[in-house]
């Protein structure tokens, strides 16, 4: 066997080793999302089959109007920090360089 | 020599310089000291102790003296001559200071005051510190004739060099009398201790005999004269140490050179402060007067505004103030006296400050209420046009951040002057209250309307009609705005943050200014 046969034979059980536990490693997923489905899938299925009863619509509906509230109420909280005008801070340091430049054209006259 | 020998020598030596020191520090000795406390003044050193912050003096030259013999001055030899000069901190920041001291020759200006002062302006000049001068002298000193006249030529000559570049204070607790008042005269503040201090060219005893007129010492120079009238004084005080006090206070106003921004402080008032109460007082009658200041204090920082000149040209409001800790100059008509109007002294005063301010890189914020230049013949040959030509001058040279309010009335070519949009104002803001026209509505329609108004049956009831029509047009500043004269119409009370958030956009503004060596000013 010479050694270009050699390498060939070594890459091609690289190839198979690597694809085999891409294979394994998907299955493993597509197994444990069959056996632990998620919140979304679980509700879908809910309700594909049961008939929801008046009150609990109304409940959720409450829940939903809350969780509507509080999520603006953190959005505008965030936007006070993020957005807040910040009036008079620019005053609150020295001039920058570019201000330094006009004294110089002053002092000496470009 | 033994060791201990050597220490002793030591010793001997610094006793010795001890004991010259003590003979400086008294100057002209303790009689002349107490005869300057029994006229209420203080001596030289006192007040340079008073001035600084404790214990920060460093004096130079006190072991100078004089070099003259004639008229028995060999024999008057006092170290350190007849002023103290040194440095130390003010509030923090060092300032250079030549105390006159009347105690030794009645503080006269000698060959070597001249000396002692040139060393020290020159070494303000080249660290970029103000320099403070302490007066109270007689004058030139007679004895020493043309070396005396040479010193203040060369005190002079330093205060020319140094304007602009670094604050000038003069203080003057004493008499200055002849030339020597050239000095206060060039520089930046001349504060006046009332009773005490006098300055003027020729005293009383001259001008009886030379134009007969009877005078006396404080109605020809004191310090209500020269704060109200003649406008030498910025300041006029009752005290030594009130002057010392004021004086330290303008300087925390001021940079310490002209390349140093005013020093800014920290901020306590809130940036978005809407005083309600600007929103209704100017008075809807446009004849009504009120009070600028008032205007000003609720929009600056509280407690903040530091007026300048207050009681000369009391037509027109000037001084420095705070917009969040940062210091500004202010400009300001004041329509409480004379209704605002531009004169001779007030164009002189407002000019002076806007070139301070330029010098110095204060940010100009200007309120705008005037009816226009004084009219009458006193005002034309007295050269209104050259001194109202001032104001354009300096607000059109004037290459820091420019704001103007225009608060109510802006007519004619006051309103072009007092920092309008085309003498390159940043930001021109009008109050809803503004009115920007050639004239008041009754005169426009006197001239508009003449051949009209004489032919009507009634001739008032037209006169109302056109005087209304007028008003419509030119009393509010929408149509101002819609052309865009002026840059935005605001309510009263969002003067404040409006201003703040004028400043920090122009904080970094680069003025044009065309390469010359010096303009040519309307003086």
């Amino acid at each position: 066997m010479n050694e270009i046969e050699q390498g060939l034979i070594l890459s091609g059980i690289g190839i198979v080793i690597t694809f085999s536990a891409l294979g394994i490693l998907i299955l493993l997923i597509v197994l444990l999302k069959i056996i632990f489905p998620t919140g979304q899938a679980v509700r879908k299925s809910k309700t594909e089959t049961e008939e929801i009863p008046a009150e609990d619509q109304s409940t959720r509906e409450r829940k939903r109007k809350i969780a509507a509230a509080a999520a603006a109420a953190a959005l505008s909280l965030q936007k006070d920090k993020t957005q807040s005008s910040g009036l008079g801070q620019v005053l609150e340091s020295p001039p920058g360089n570019w201000w330094h430049k006009k004294l110089d054209r002053i002092h000496f006259k470009e | 020599m033994t060791s201990k020998g050597k220490k002793q020598a030591n010793k001997d030596l610094i006793s010795e310089l001890k004991k010259t020191r003590k003979k400086a520090e008294l100057g002209g000795g303790q009689d002349r000291i107490q005869s300057q406390h029994k006229k209420g003044k203080l001596t030289a050193r006192e007040r340079v102790e008073a001035f600084f912050d404790q214990g920060s003096f460093r004096e130079i030259d006190a072991l100078m003296t004089h070099r003259q013999s004639d008229f028995g001055l060999d024999e008057k030899k006092i170290p350190g001559d007849s002023v103290v000069v040194g440095f130390g901190k003010v509030n923090g920041r060092m300032v250079a200071v030549f105390s006159q001291d009347f105690t030794v020759m009645g503080g006269s200006f000698s060959e070597v005051q001249g000396q002692k002062v040139a060393k020290i302006f020159d070494l303000a000049l080249d660290s970029g510190v103000p320099v403070v001068g302490l007066m109270d002298s007689v004058g030139a000193r007679i004895q020493e004739g043309v070396y005396s006249l040479a010193a203040y030529s060369e005190l002079f000559w330093r205060n020319t060099q140094a304007s602009g570049v670094i604050p000038q204070i003069s203080v003057m607790l004493g008499p200055c009398a002849g030339g020597s008042v050239y000095s206060p005269g060039l520089t930046d503040f001349v504060i006046m201790t009332r009773a005490t201090s006098h300055m003027f060219i020729t005293g009383p005893k001259v001008i009886k005999s030379v134009t007969h007129e009877d005078v006396d010492l404080e109605s020809l120079g004191g310090a209500t004269v020269h704060s109200t009238k003649s406008g030498v004084a910025h300041f006029a005080v009752d005290s030594e140490v009130e002057a010392l006090e004021i004086t330290r206070k303008l300087l925390s106003y001021l940079p310490s050179n002209n390349a140093e921004p005013p020093p800014a402080l920290k901020p306590e008032d809130d940036p978005n402060r809407q005083d309600q109460t600007l929103d209704s007082l100017v008075p809807a009658d446009p004849e009504e007067a009120y009070d600028m200041r008032q205007v000003v204090e609720k929009i600056f920082d509280r407690g903040s505004f530091f007026p300048v000149h207050l009681d000369f040209a009391p037509n027109a409001l000037v001084g420095f103030a705070r917009l969040h800790g940062q210091a500004v100059g202010v400009v300001a008509n004041q329509p409480n006296a004379l209704a605002g109007v531009l004169d001779i002294n007030s164009s002189d005063k407002i000019a002076r400050f806007i070139r301070f301010c330029d010098a110095y890189n204060f940010p100009l914020v200007t309120f705008v209420d005037t009816p226009g230049f004084l009219p009458g013949v006193q005002q034309e040959h007295g050269g209104i046009i050259r001194h109202g030509a001032k104001i354009v001058y300096a607000y059109s040279e004037a290459t820091v951040p420019k704001i103007a309010i225009i608060v109510r009335k802006a007519y004619g070519g006051a309103y072009i002057v007092m920092s309008s949009k085309y003498i390159r104002t940043d930001l021109v803001f009008a109050w809803p209250t503004a009115e920007i026209a050639v004239m008041g509505a009754d005169g426009a329609v006197d001239i508009l309307y003449s051949k009209q108004l004489k032919e009507v049956e009634d001739m008032e009831e037209a006169r109302e009609g056109f005087v209304r029509d007028y008003q419509d047009k030119f009393s509010k500043p929408y149509r101002a705005a819609a052309s865009g004269h002026v840059d935005e119409i605001i309510i009263p009370s969002e003067t404040r943050p409006r201003l703040i958030a004028s400043l920090e956009l122009l904080k970094n503004k680069q003025g044009q200014t065309r390469s010359k060596k010096h303009g040519n000013m309307p003086l």
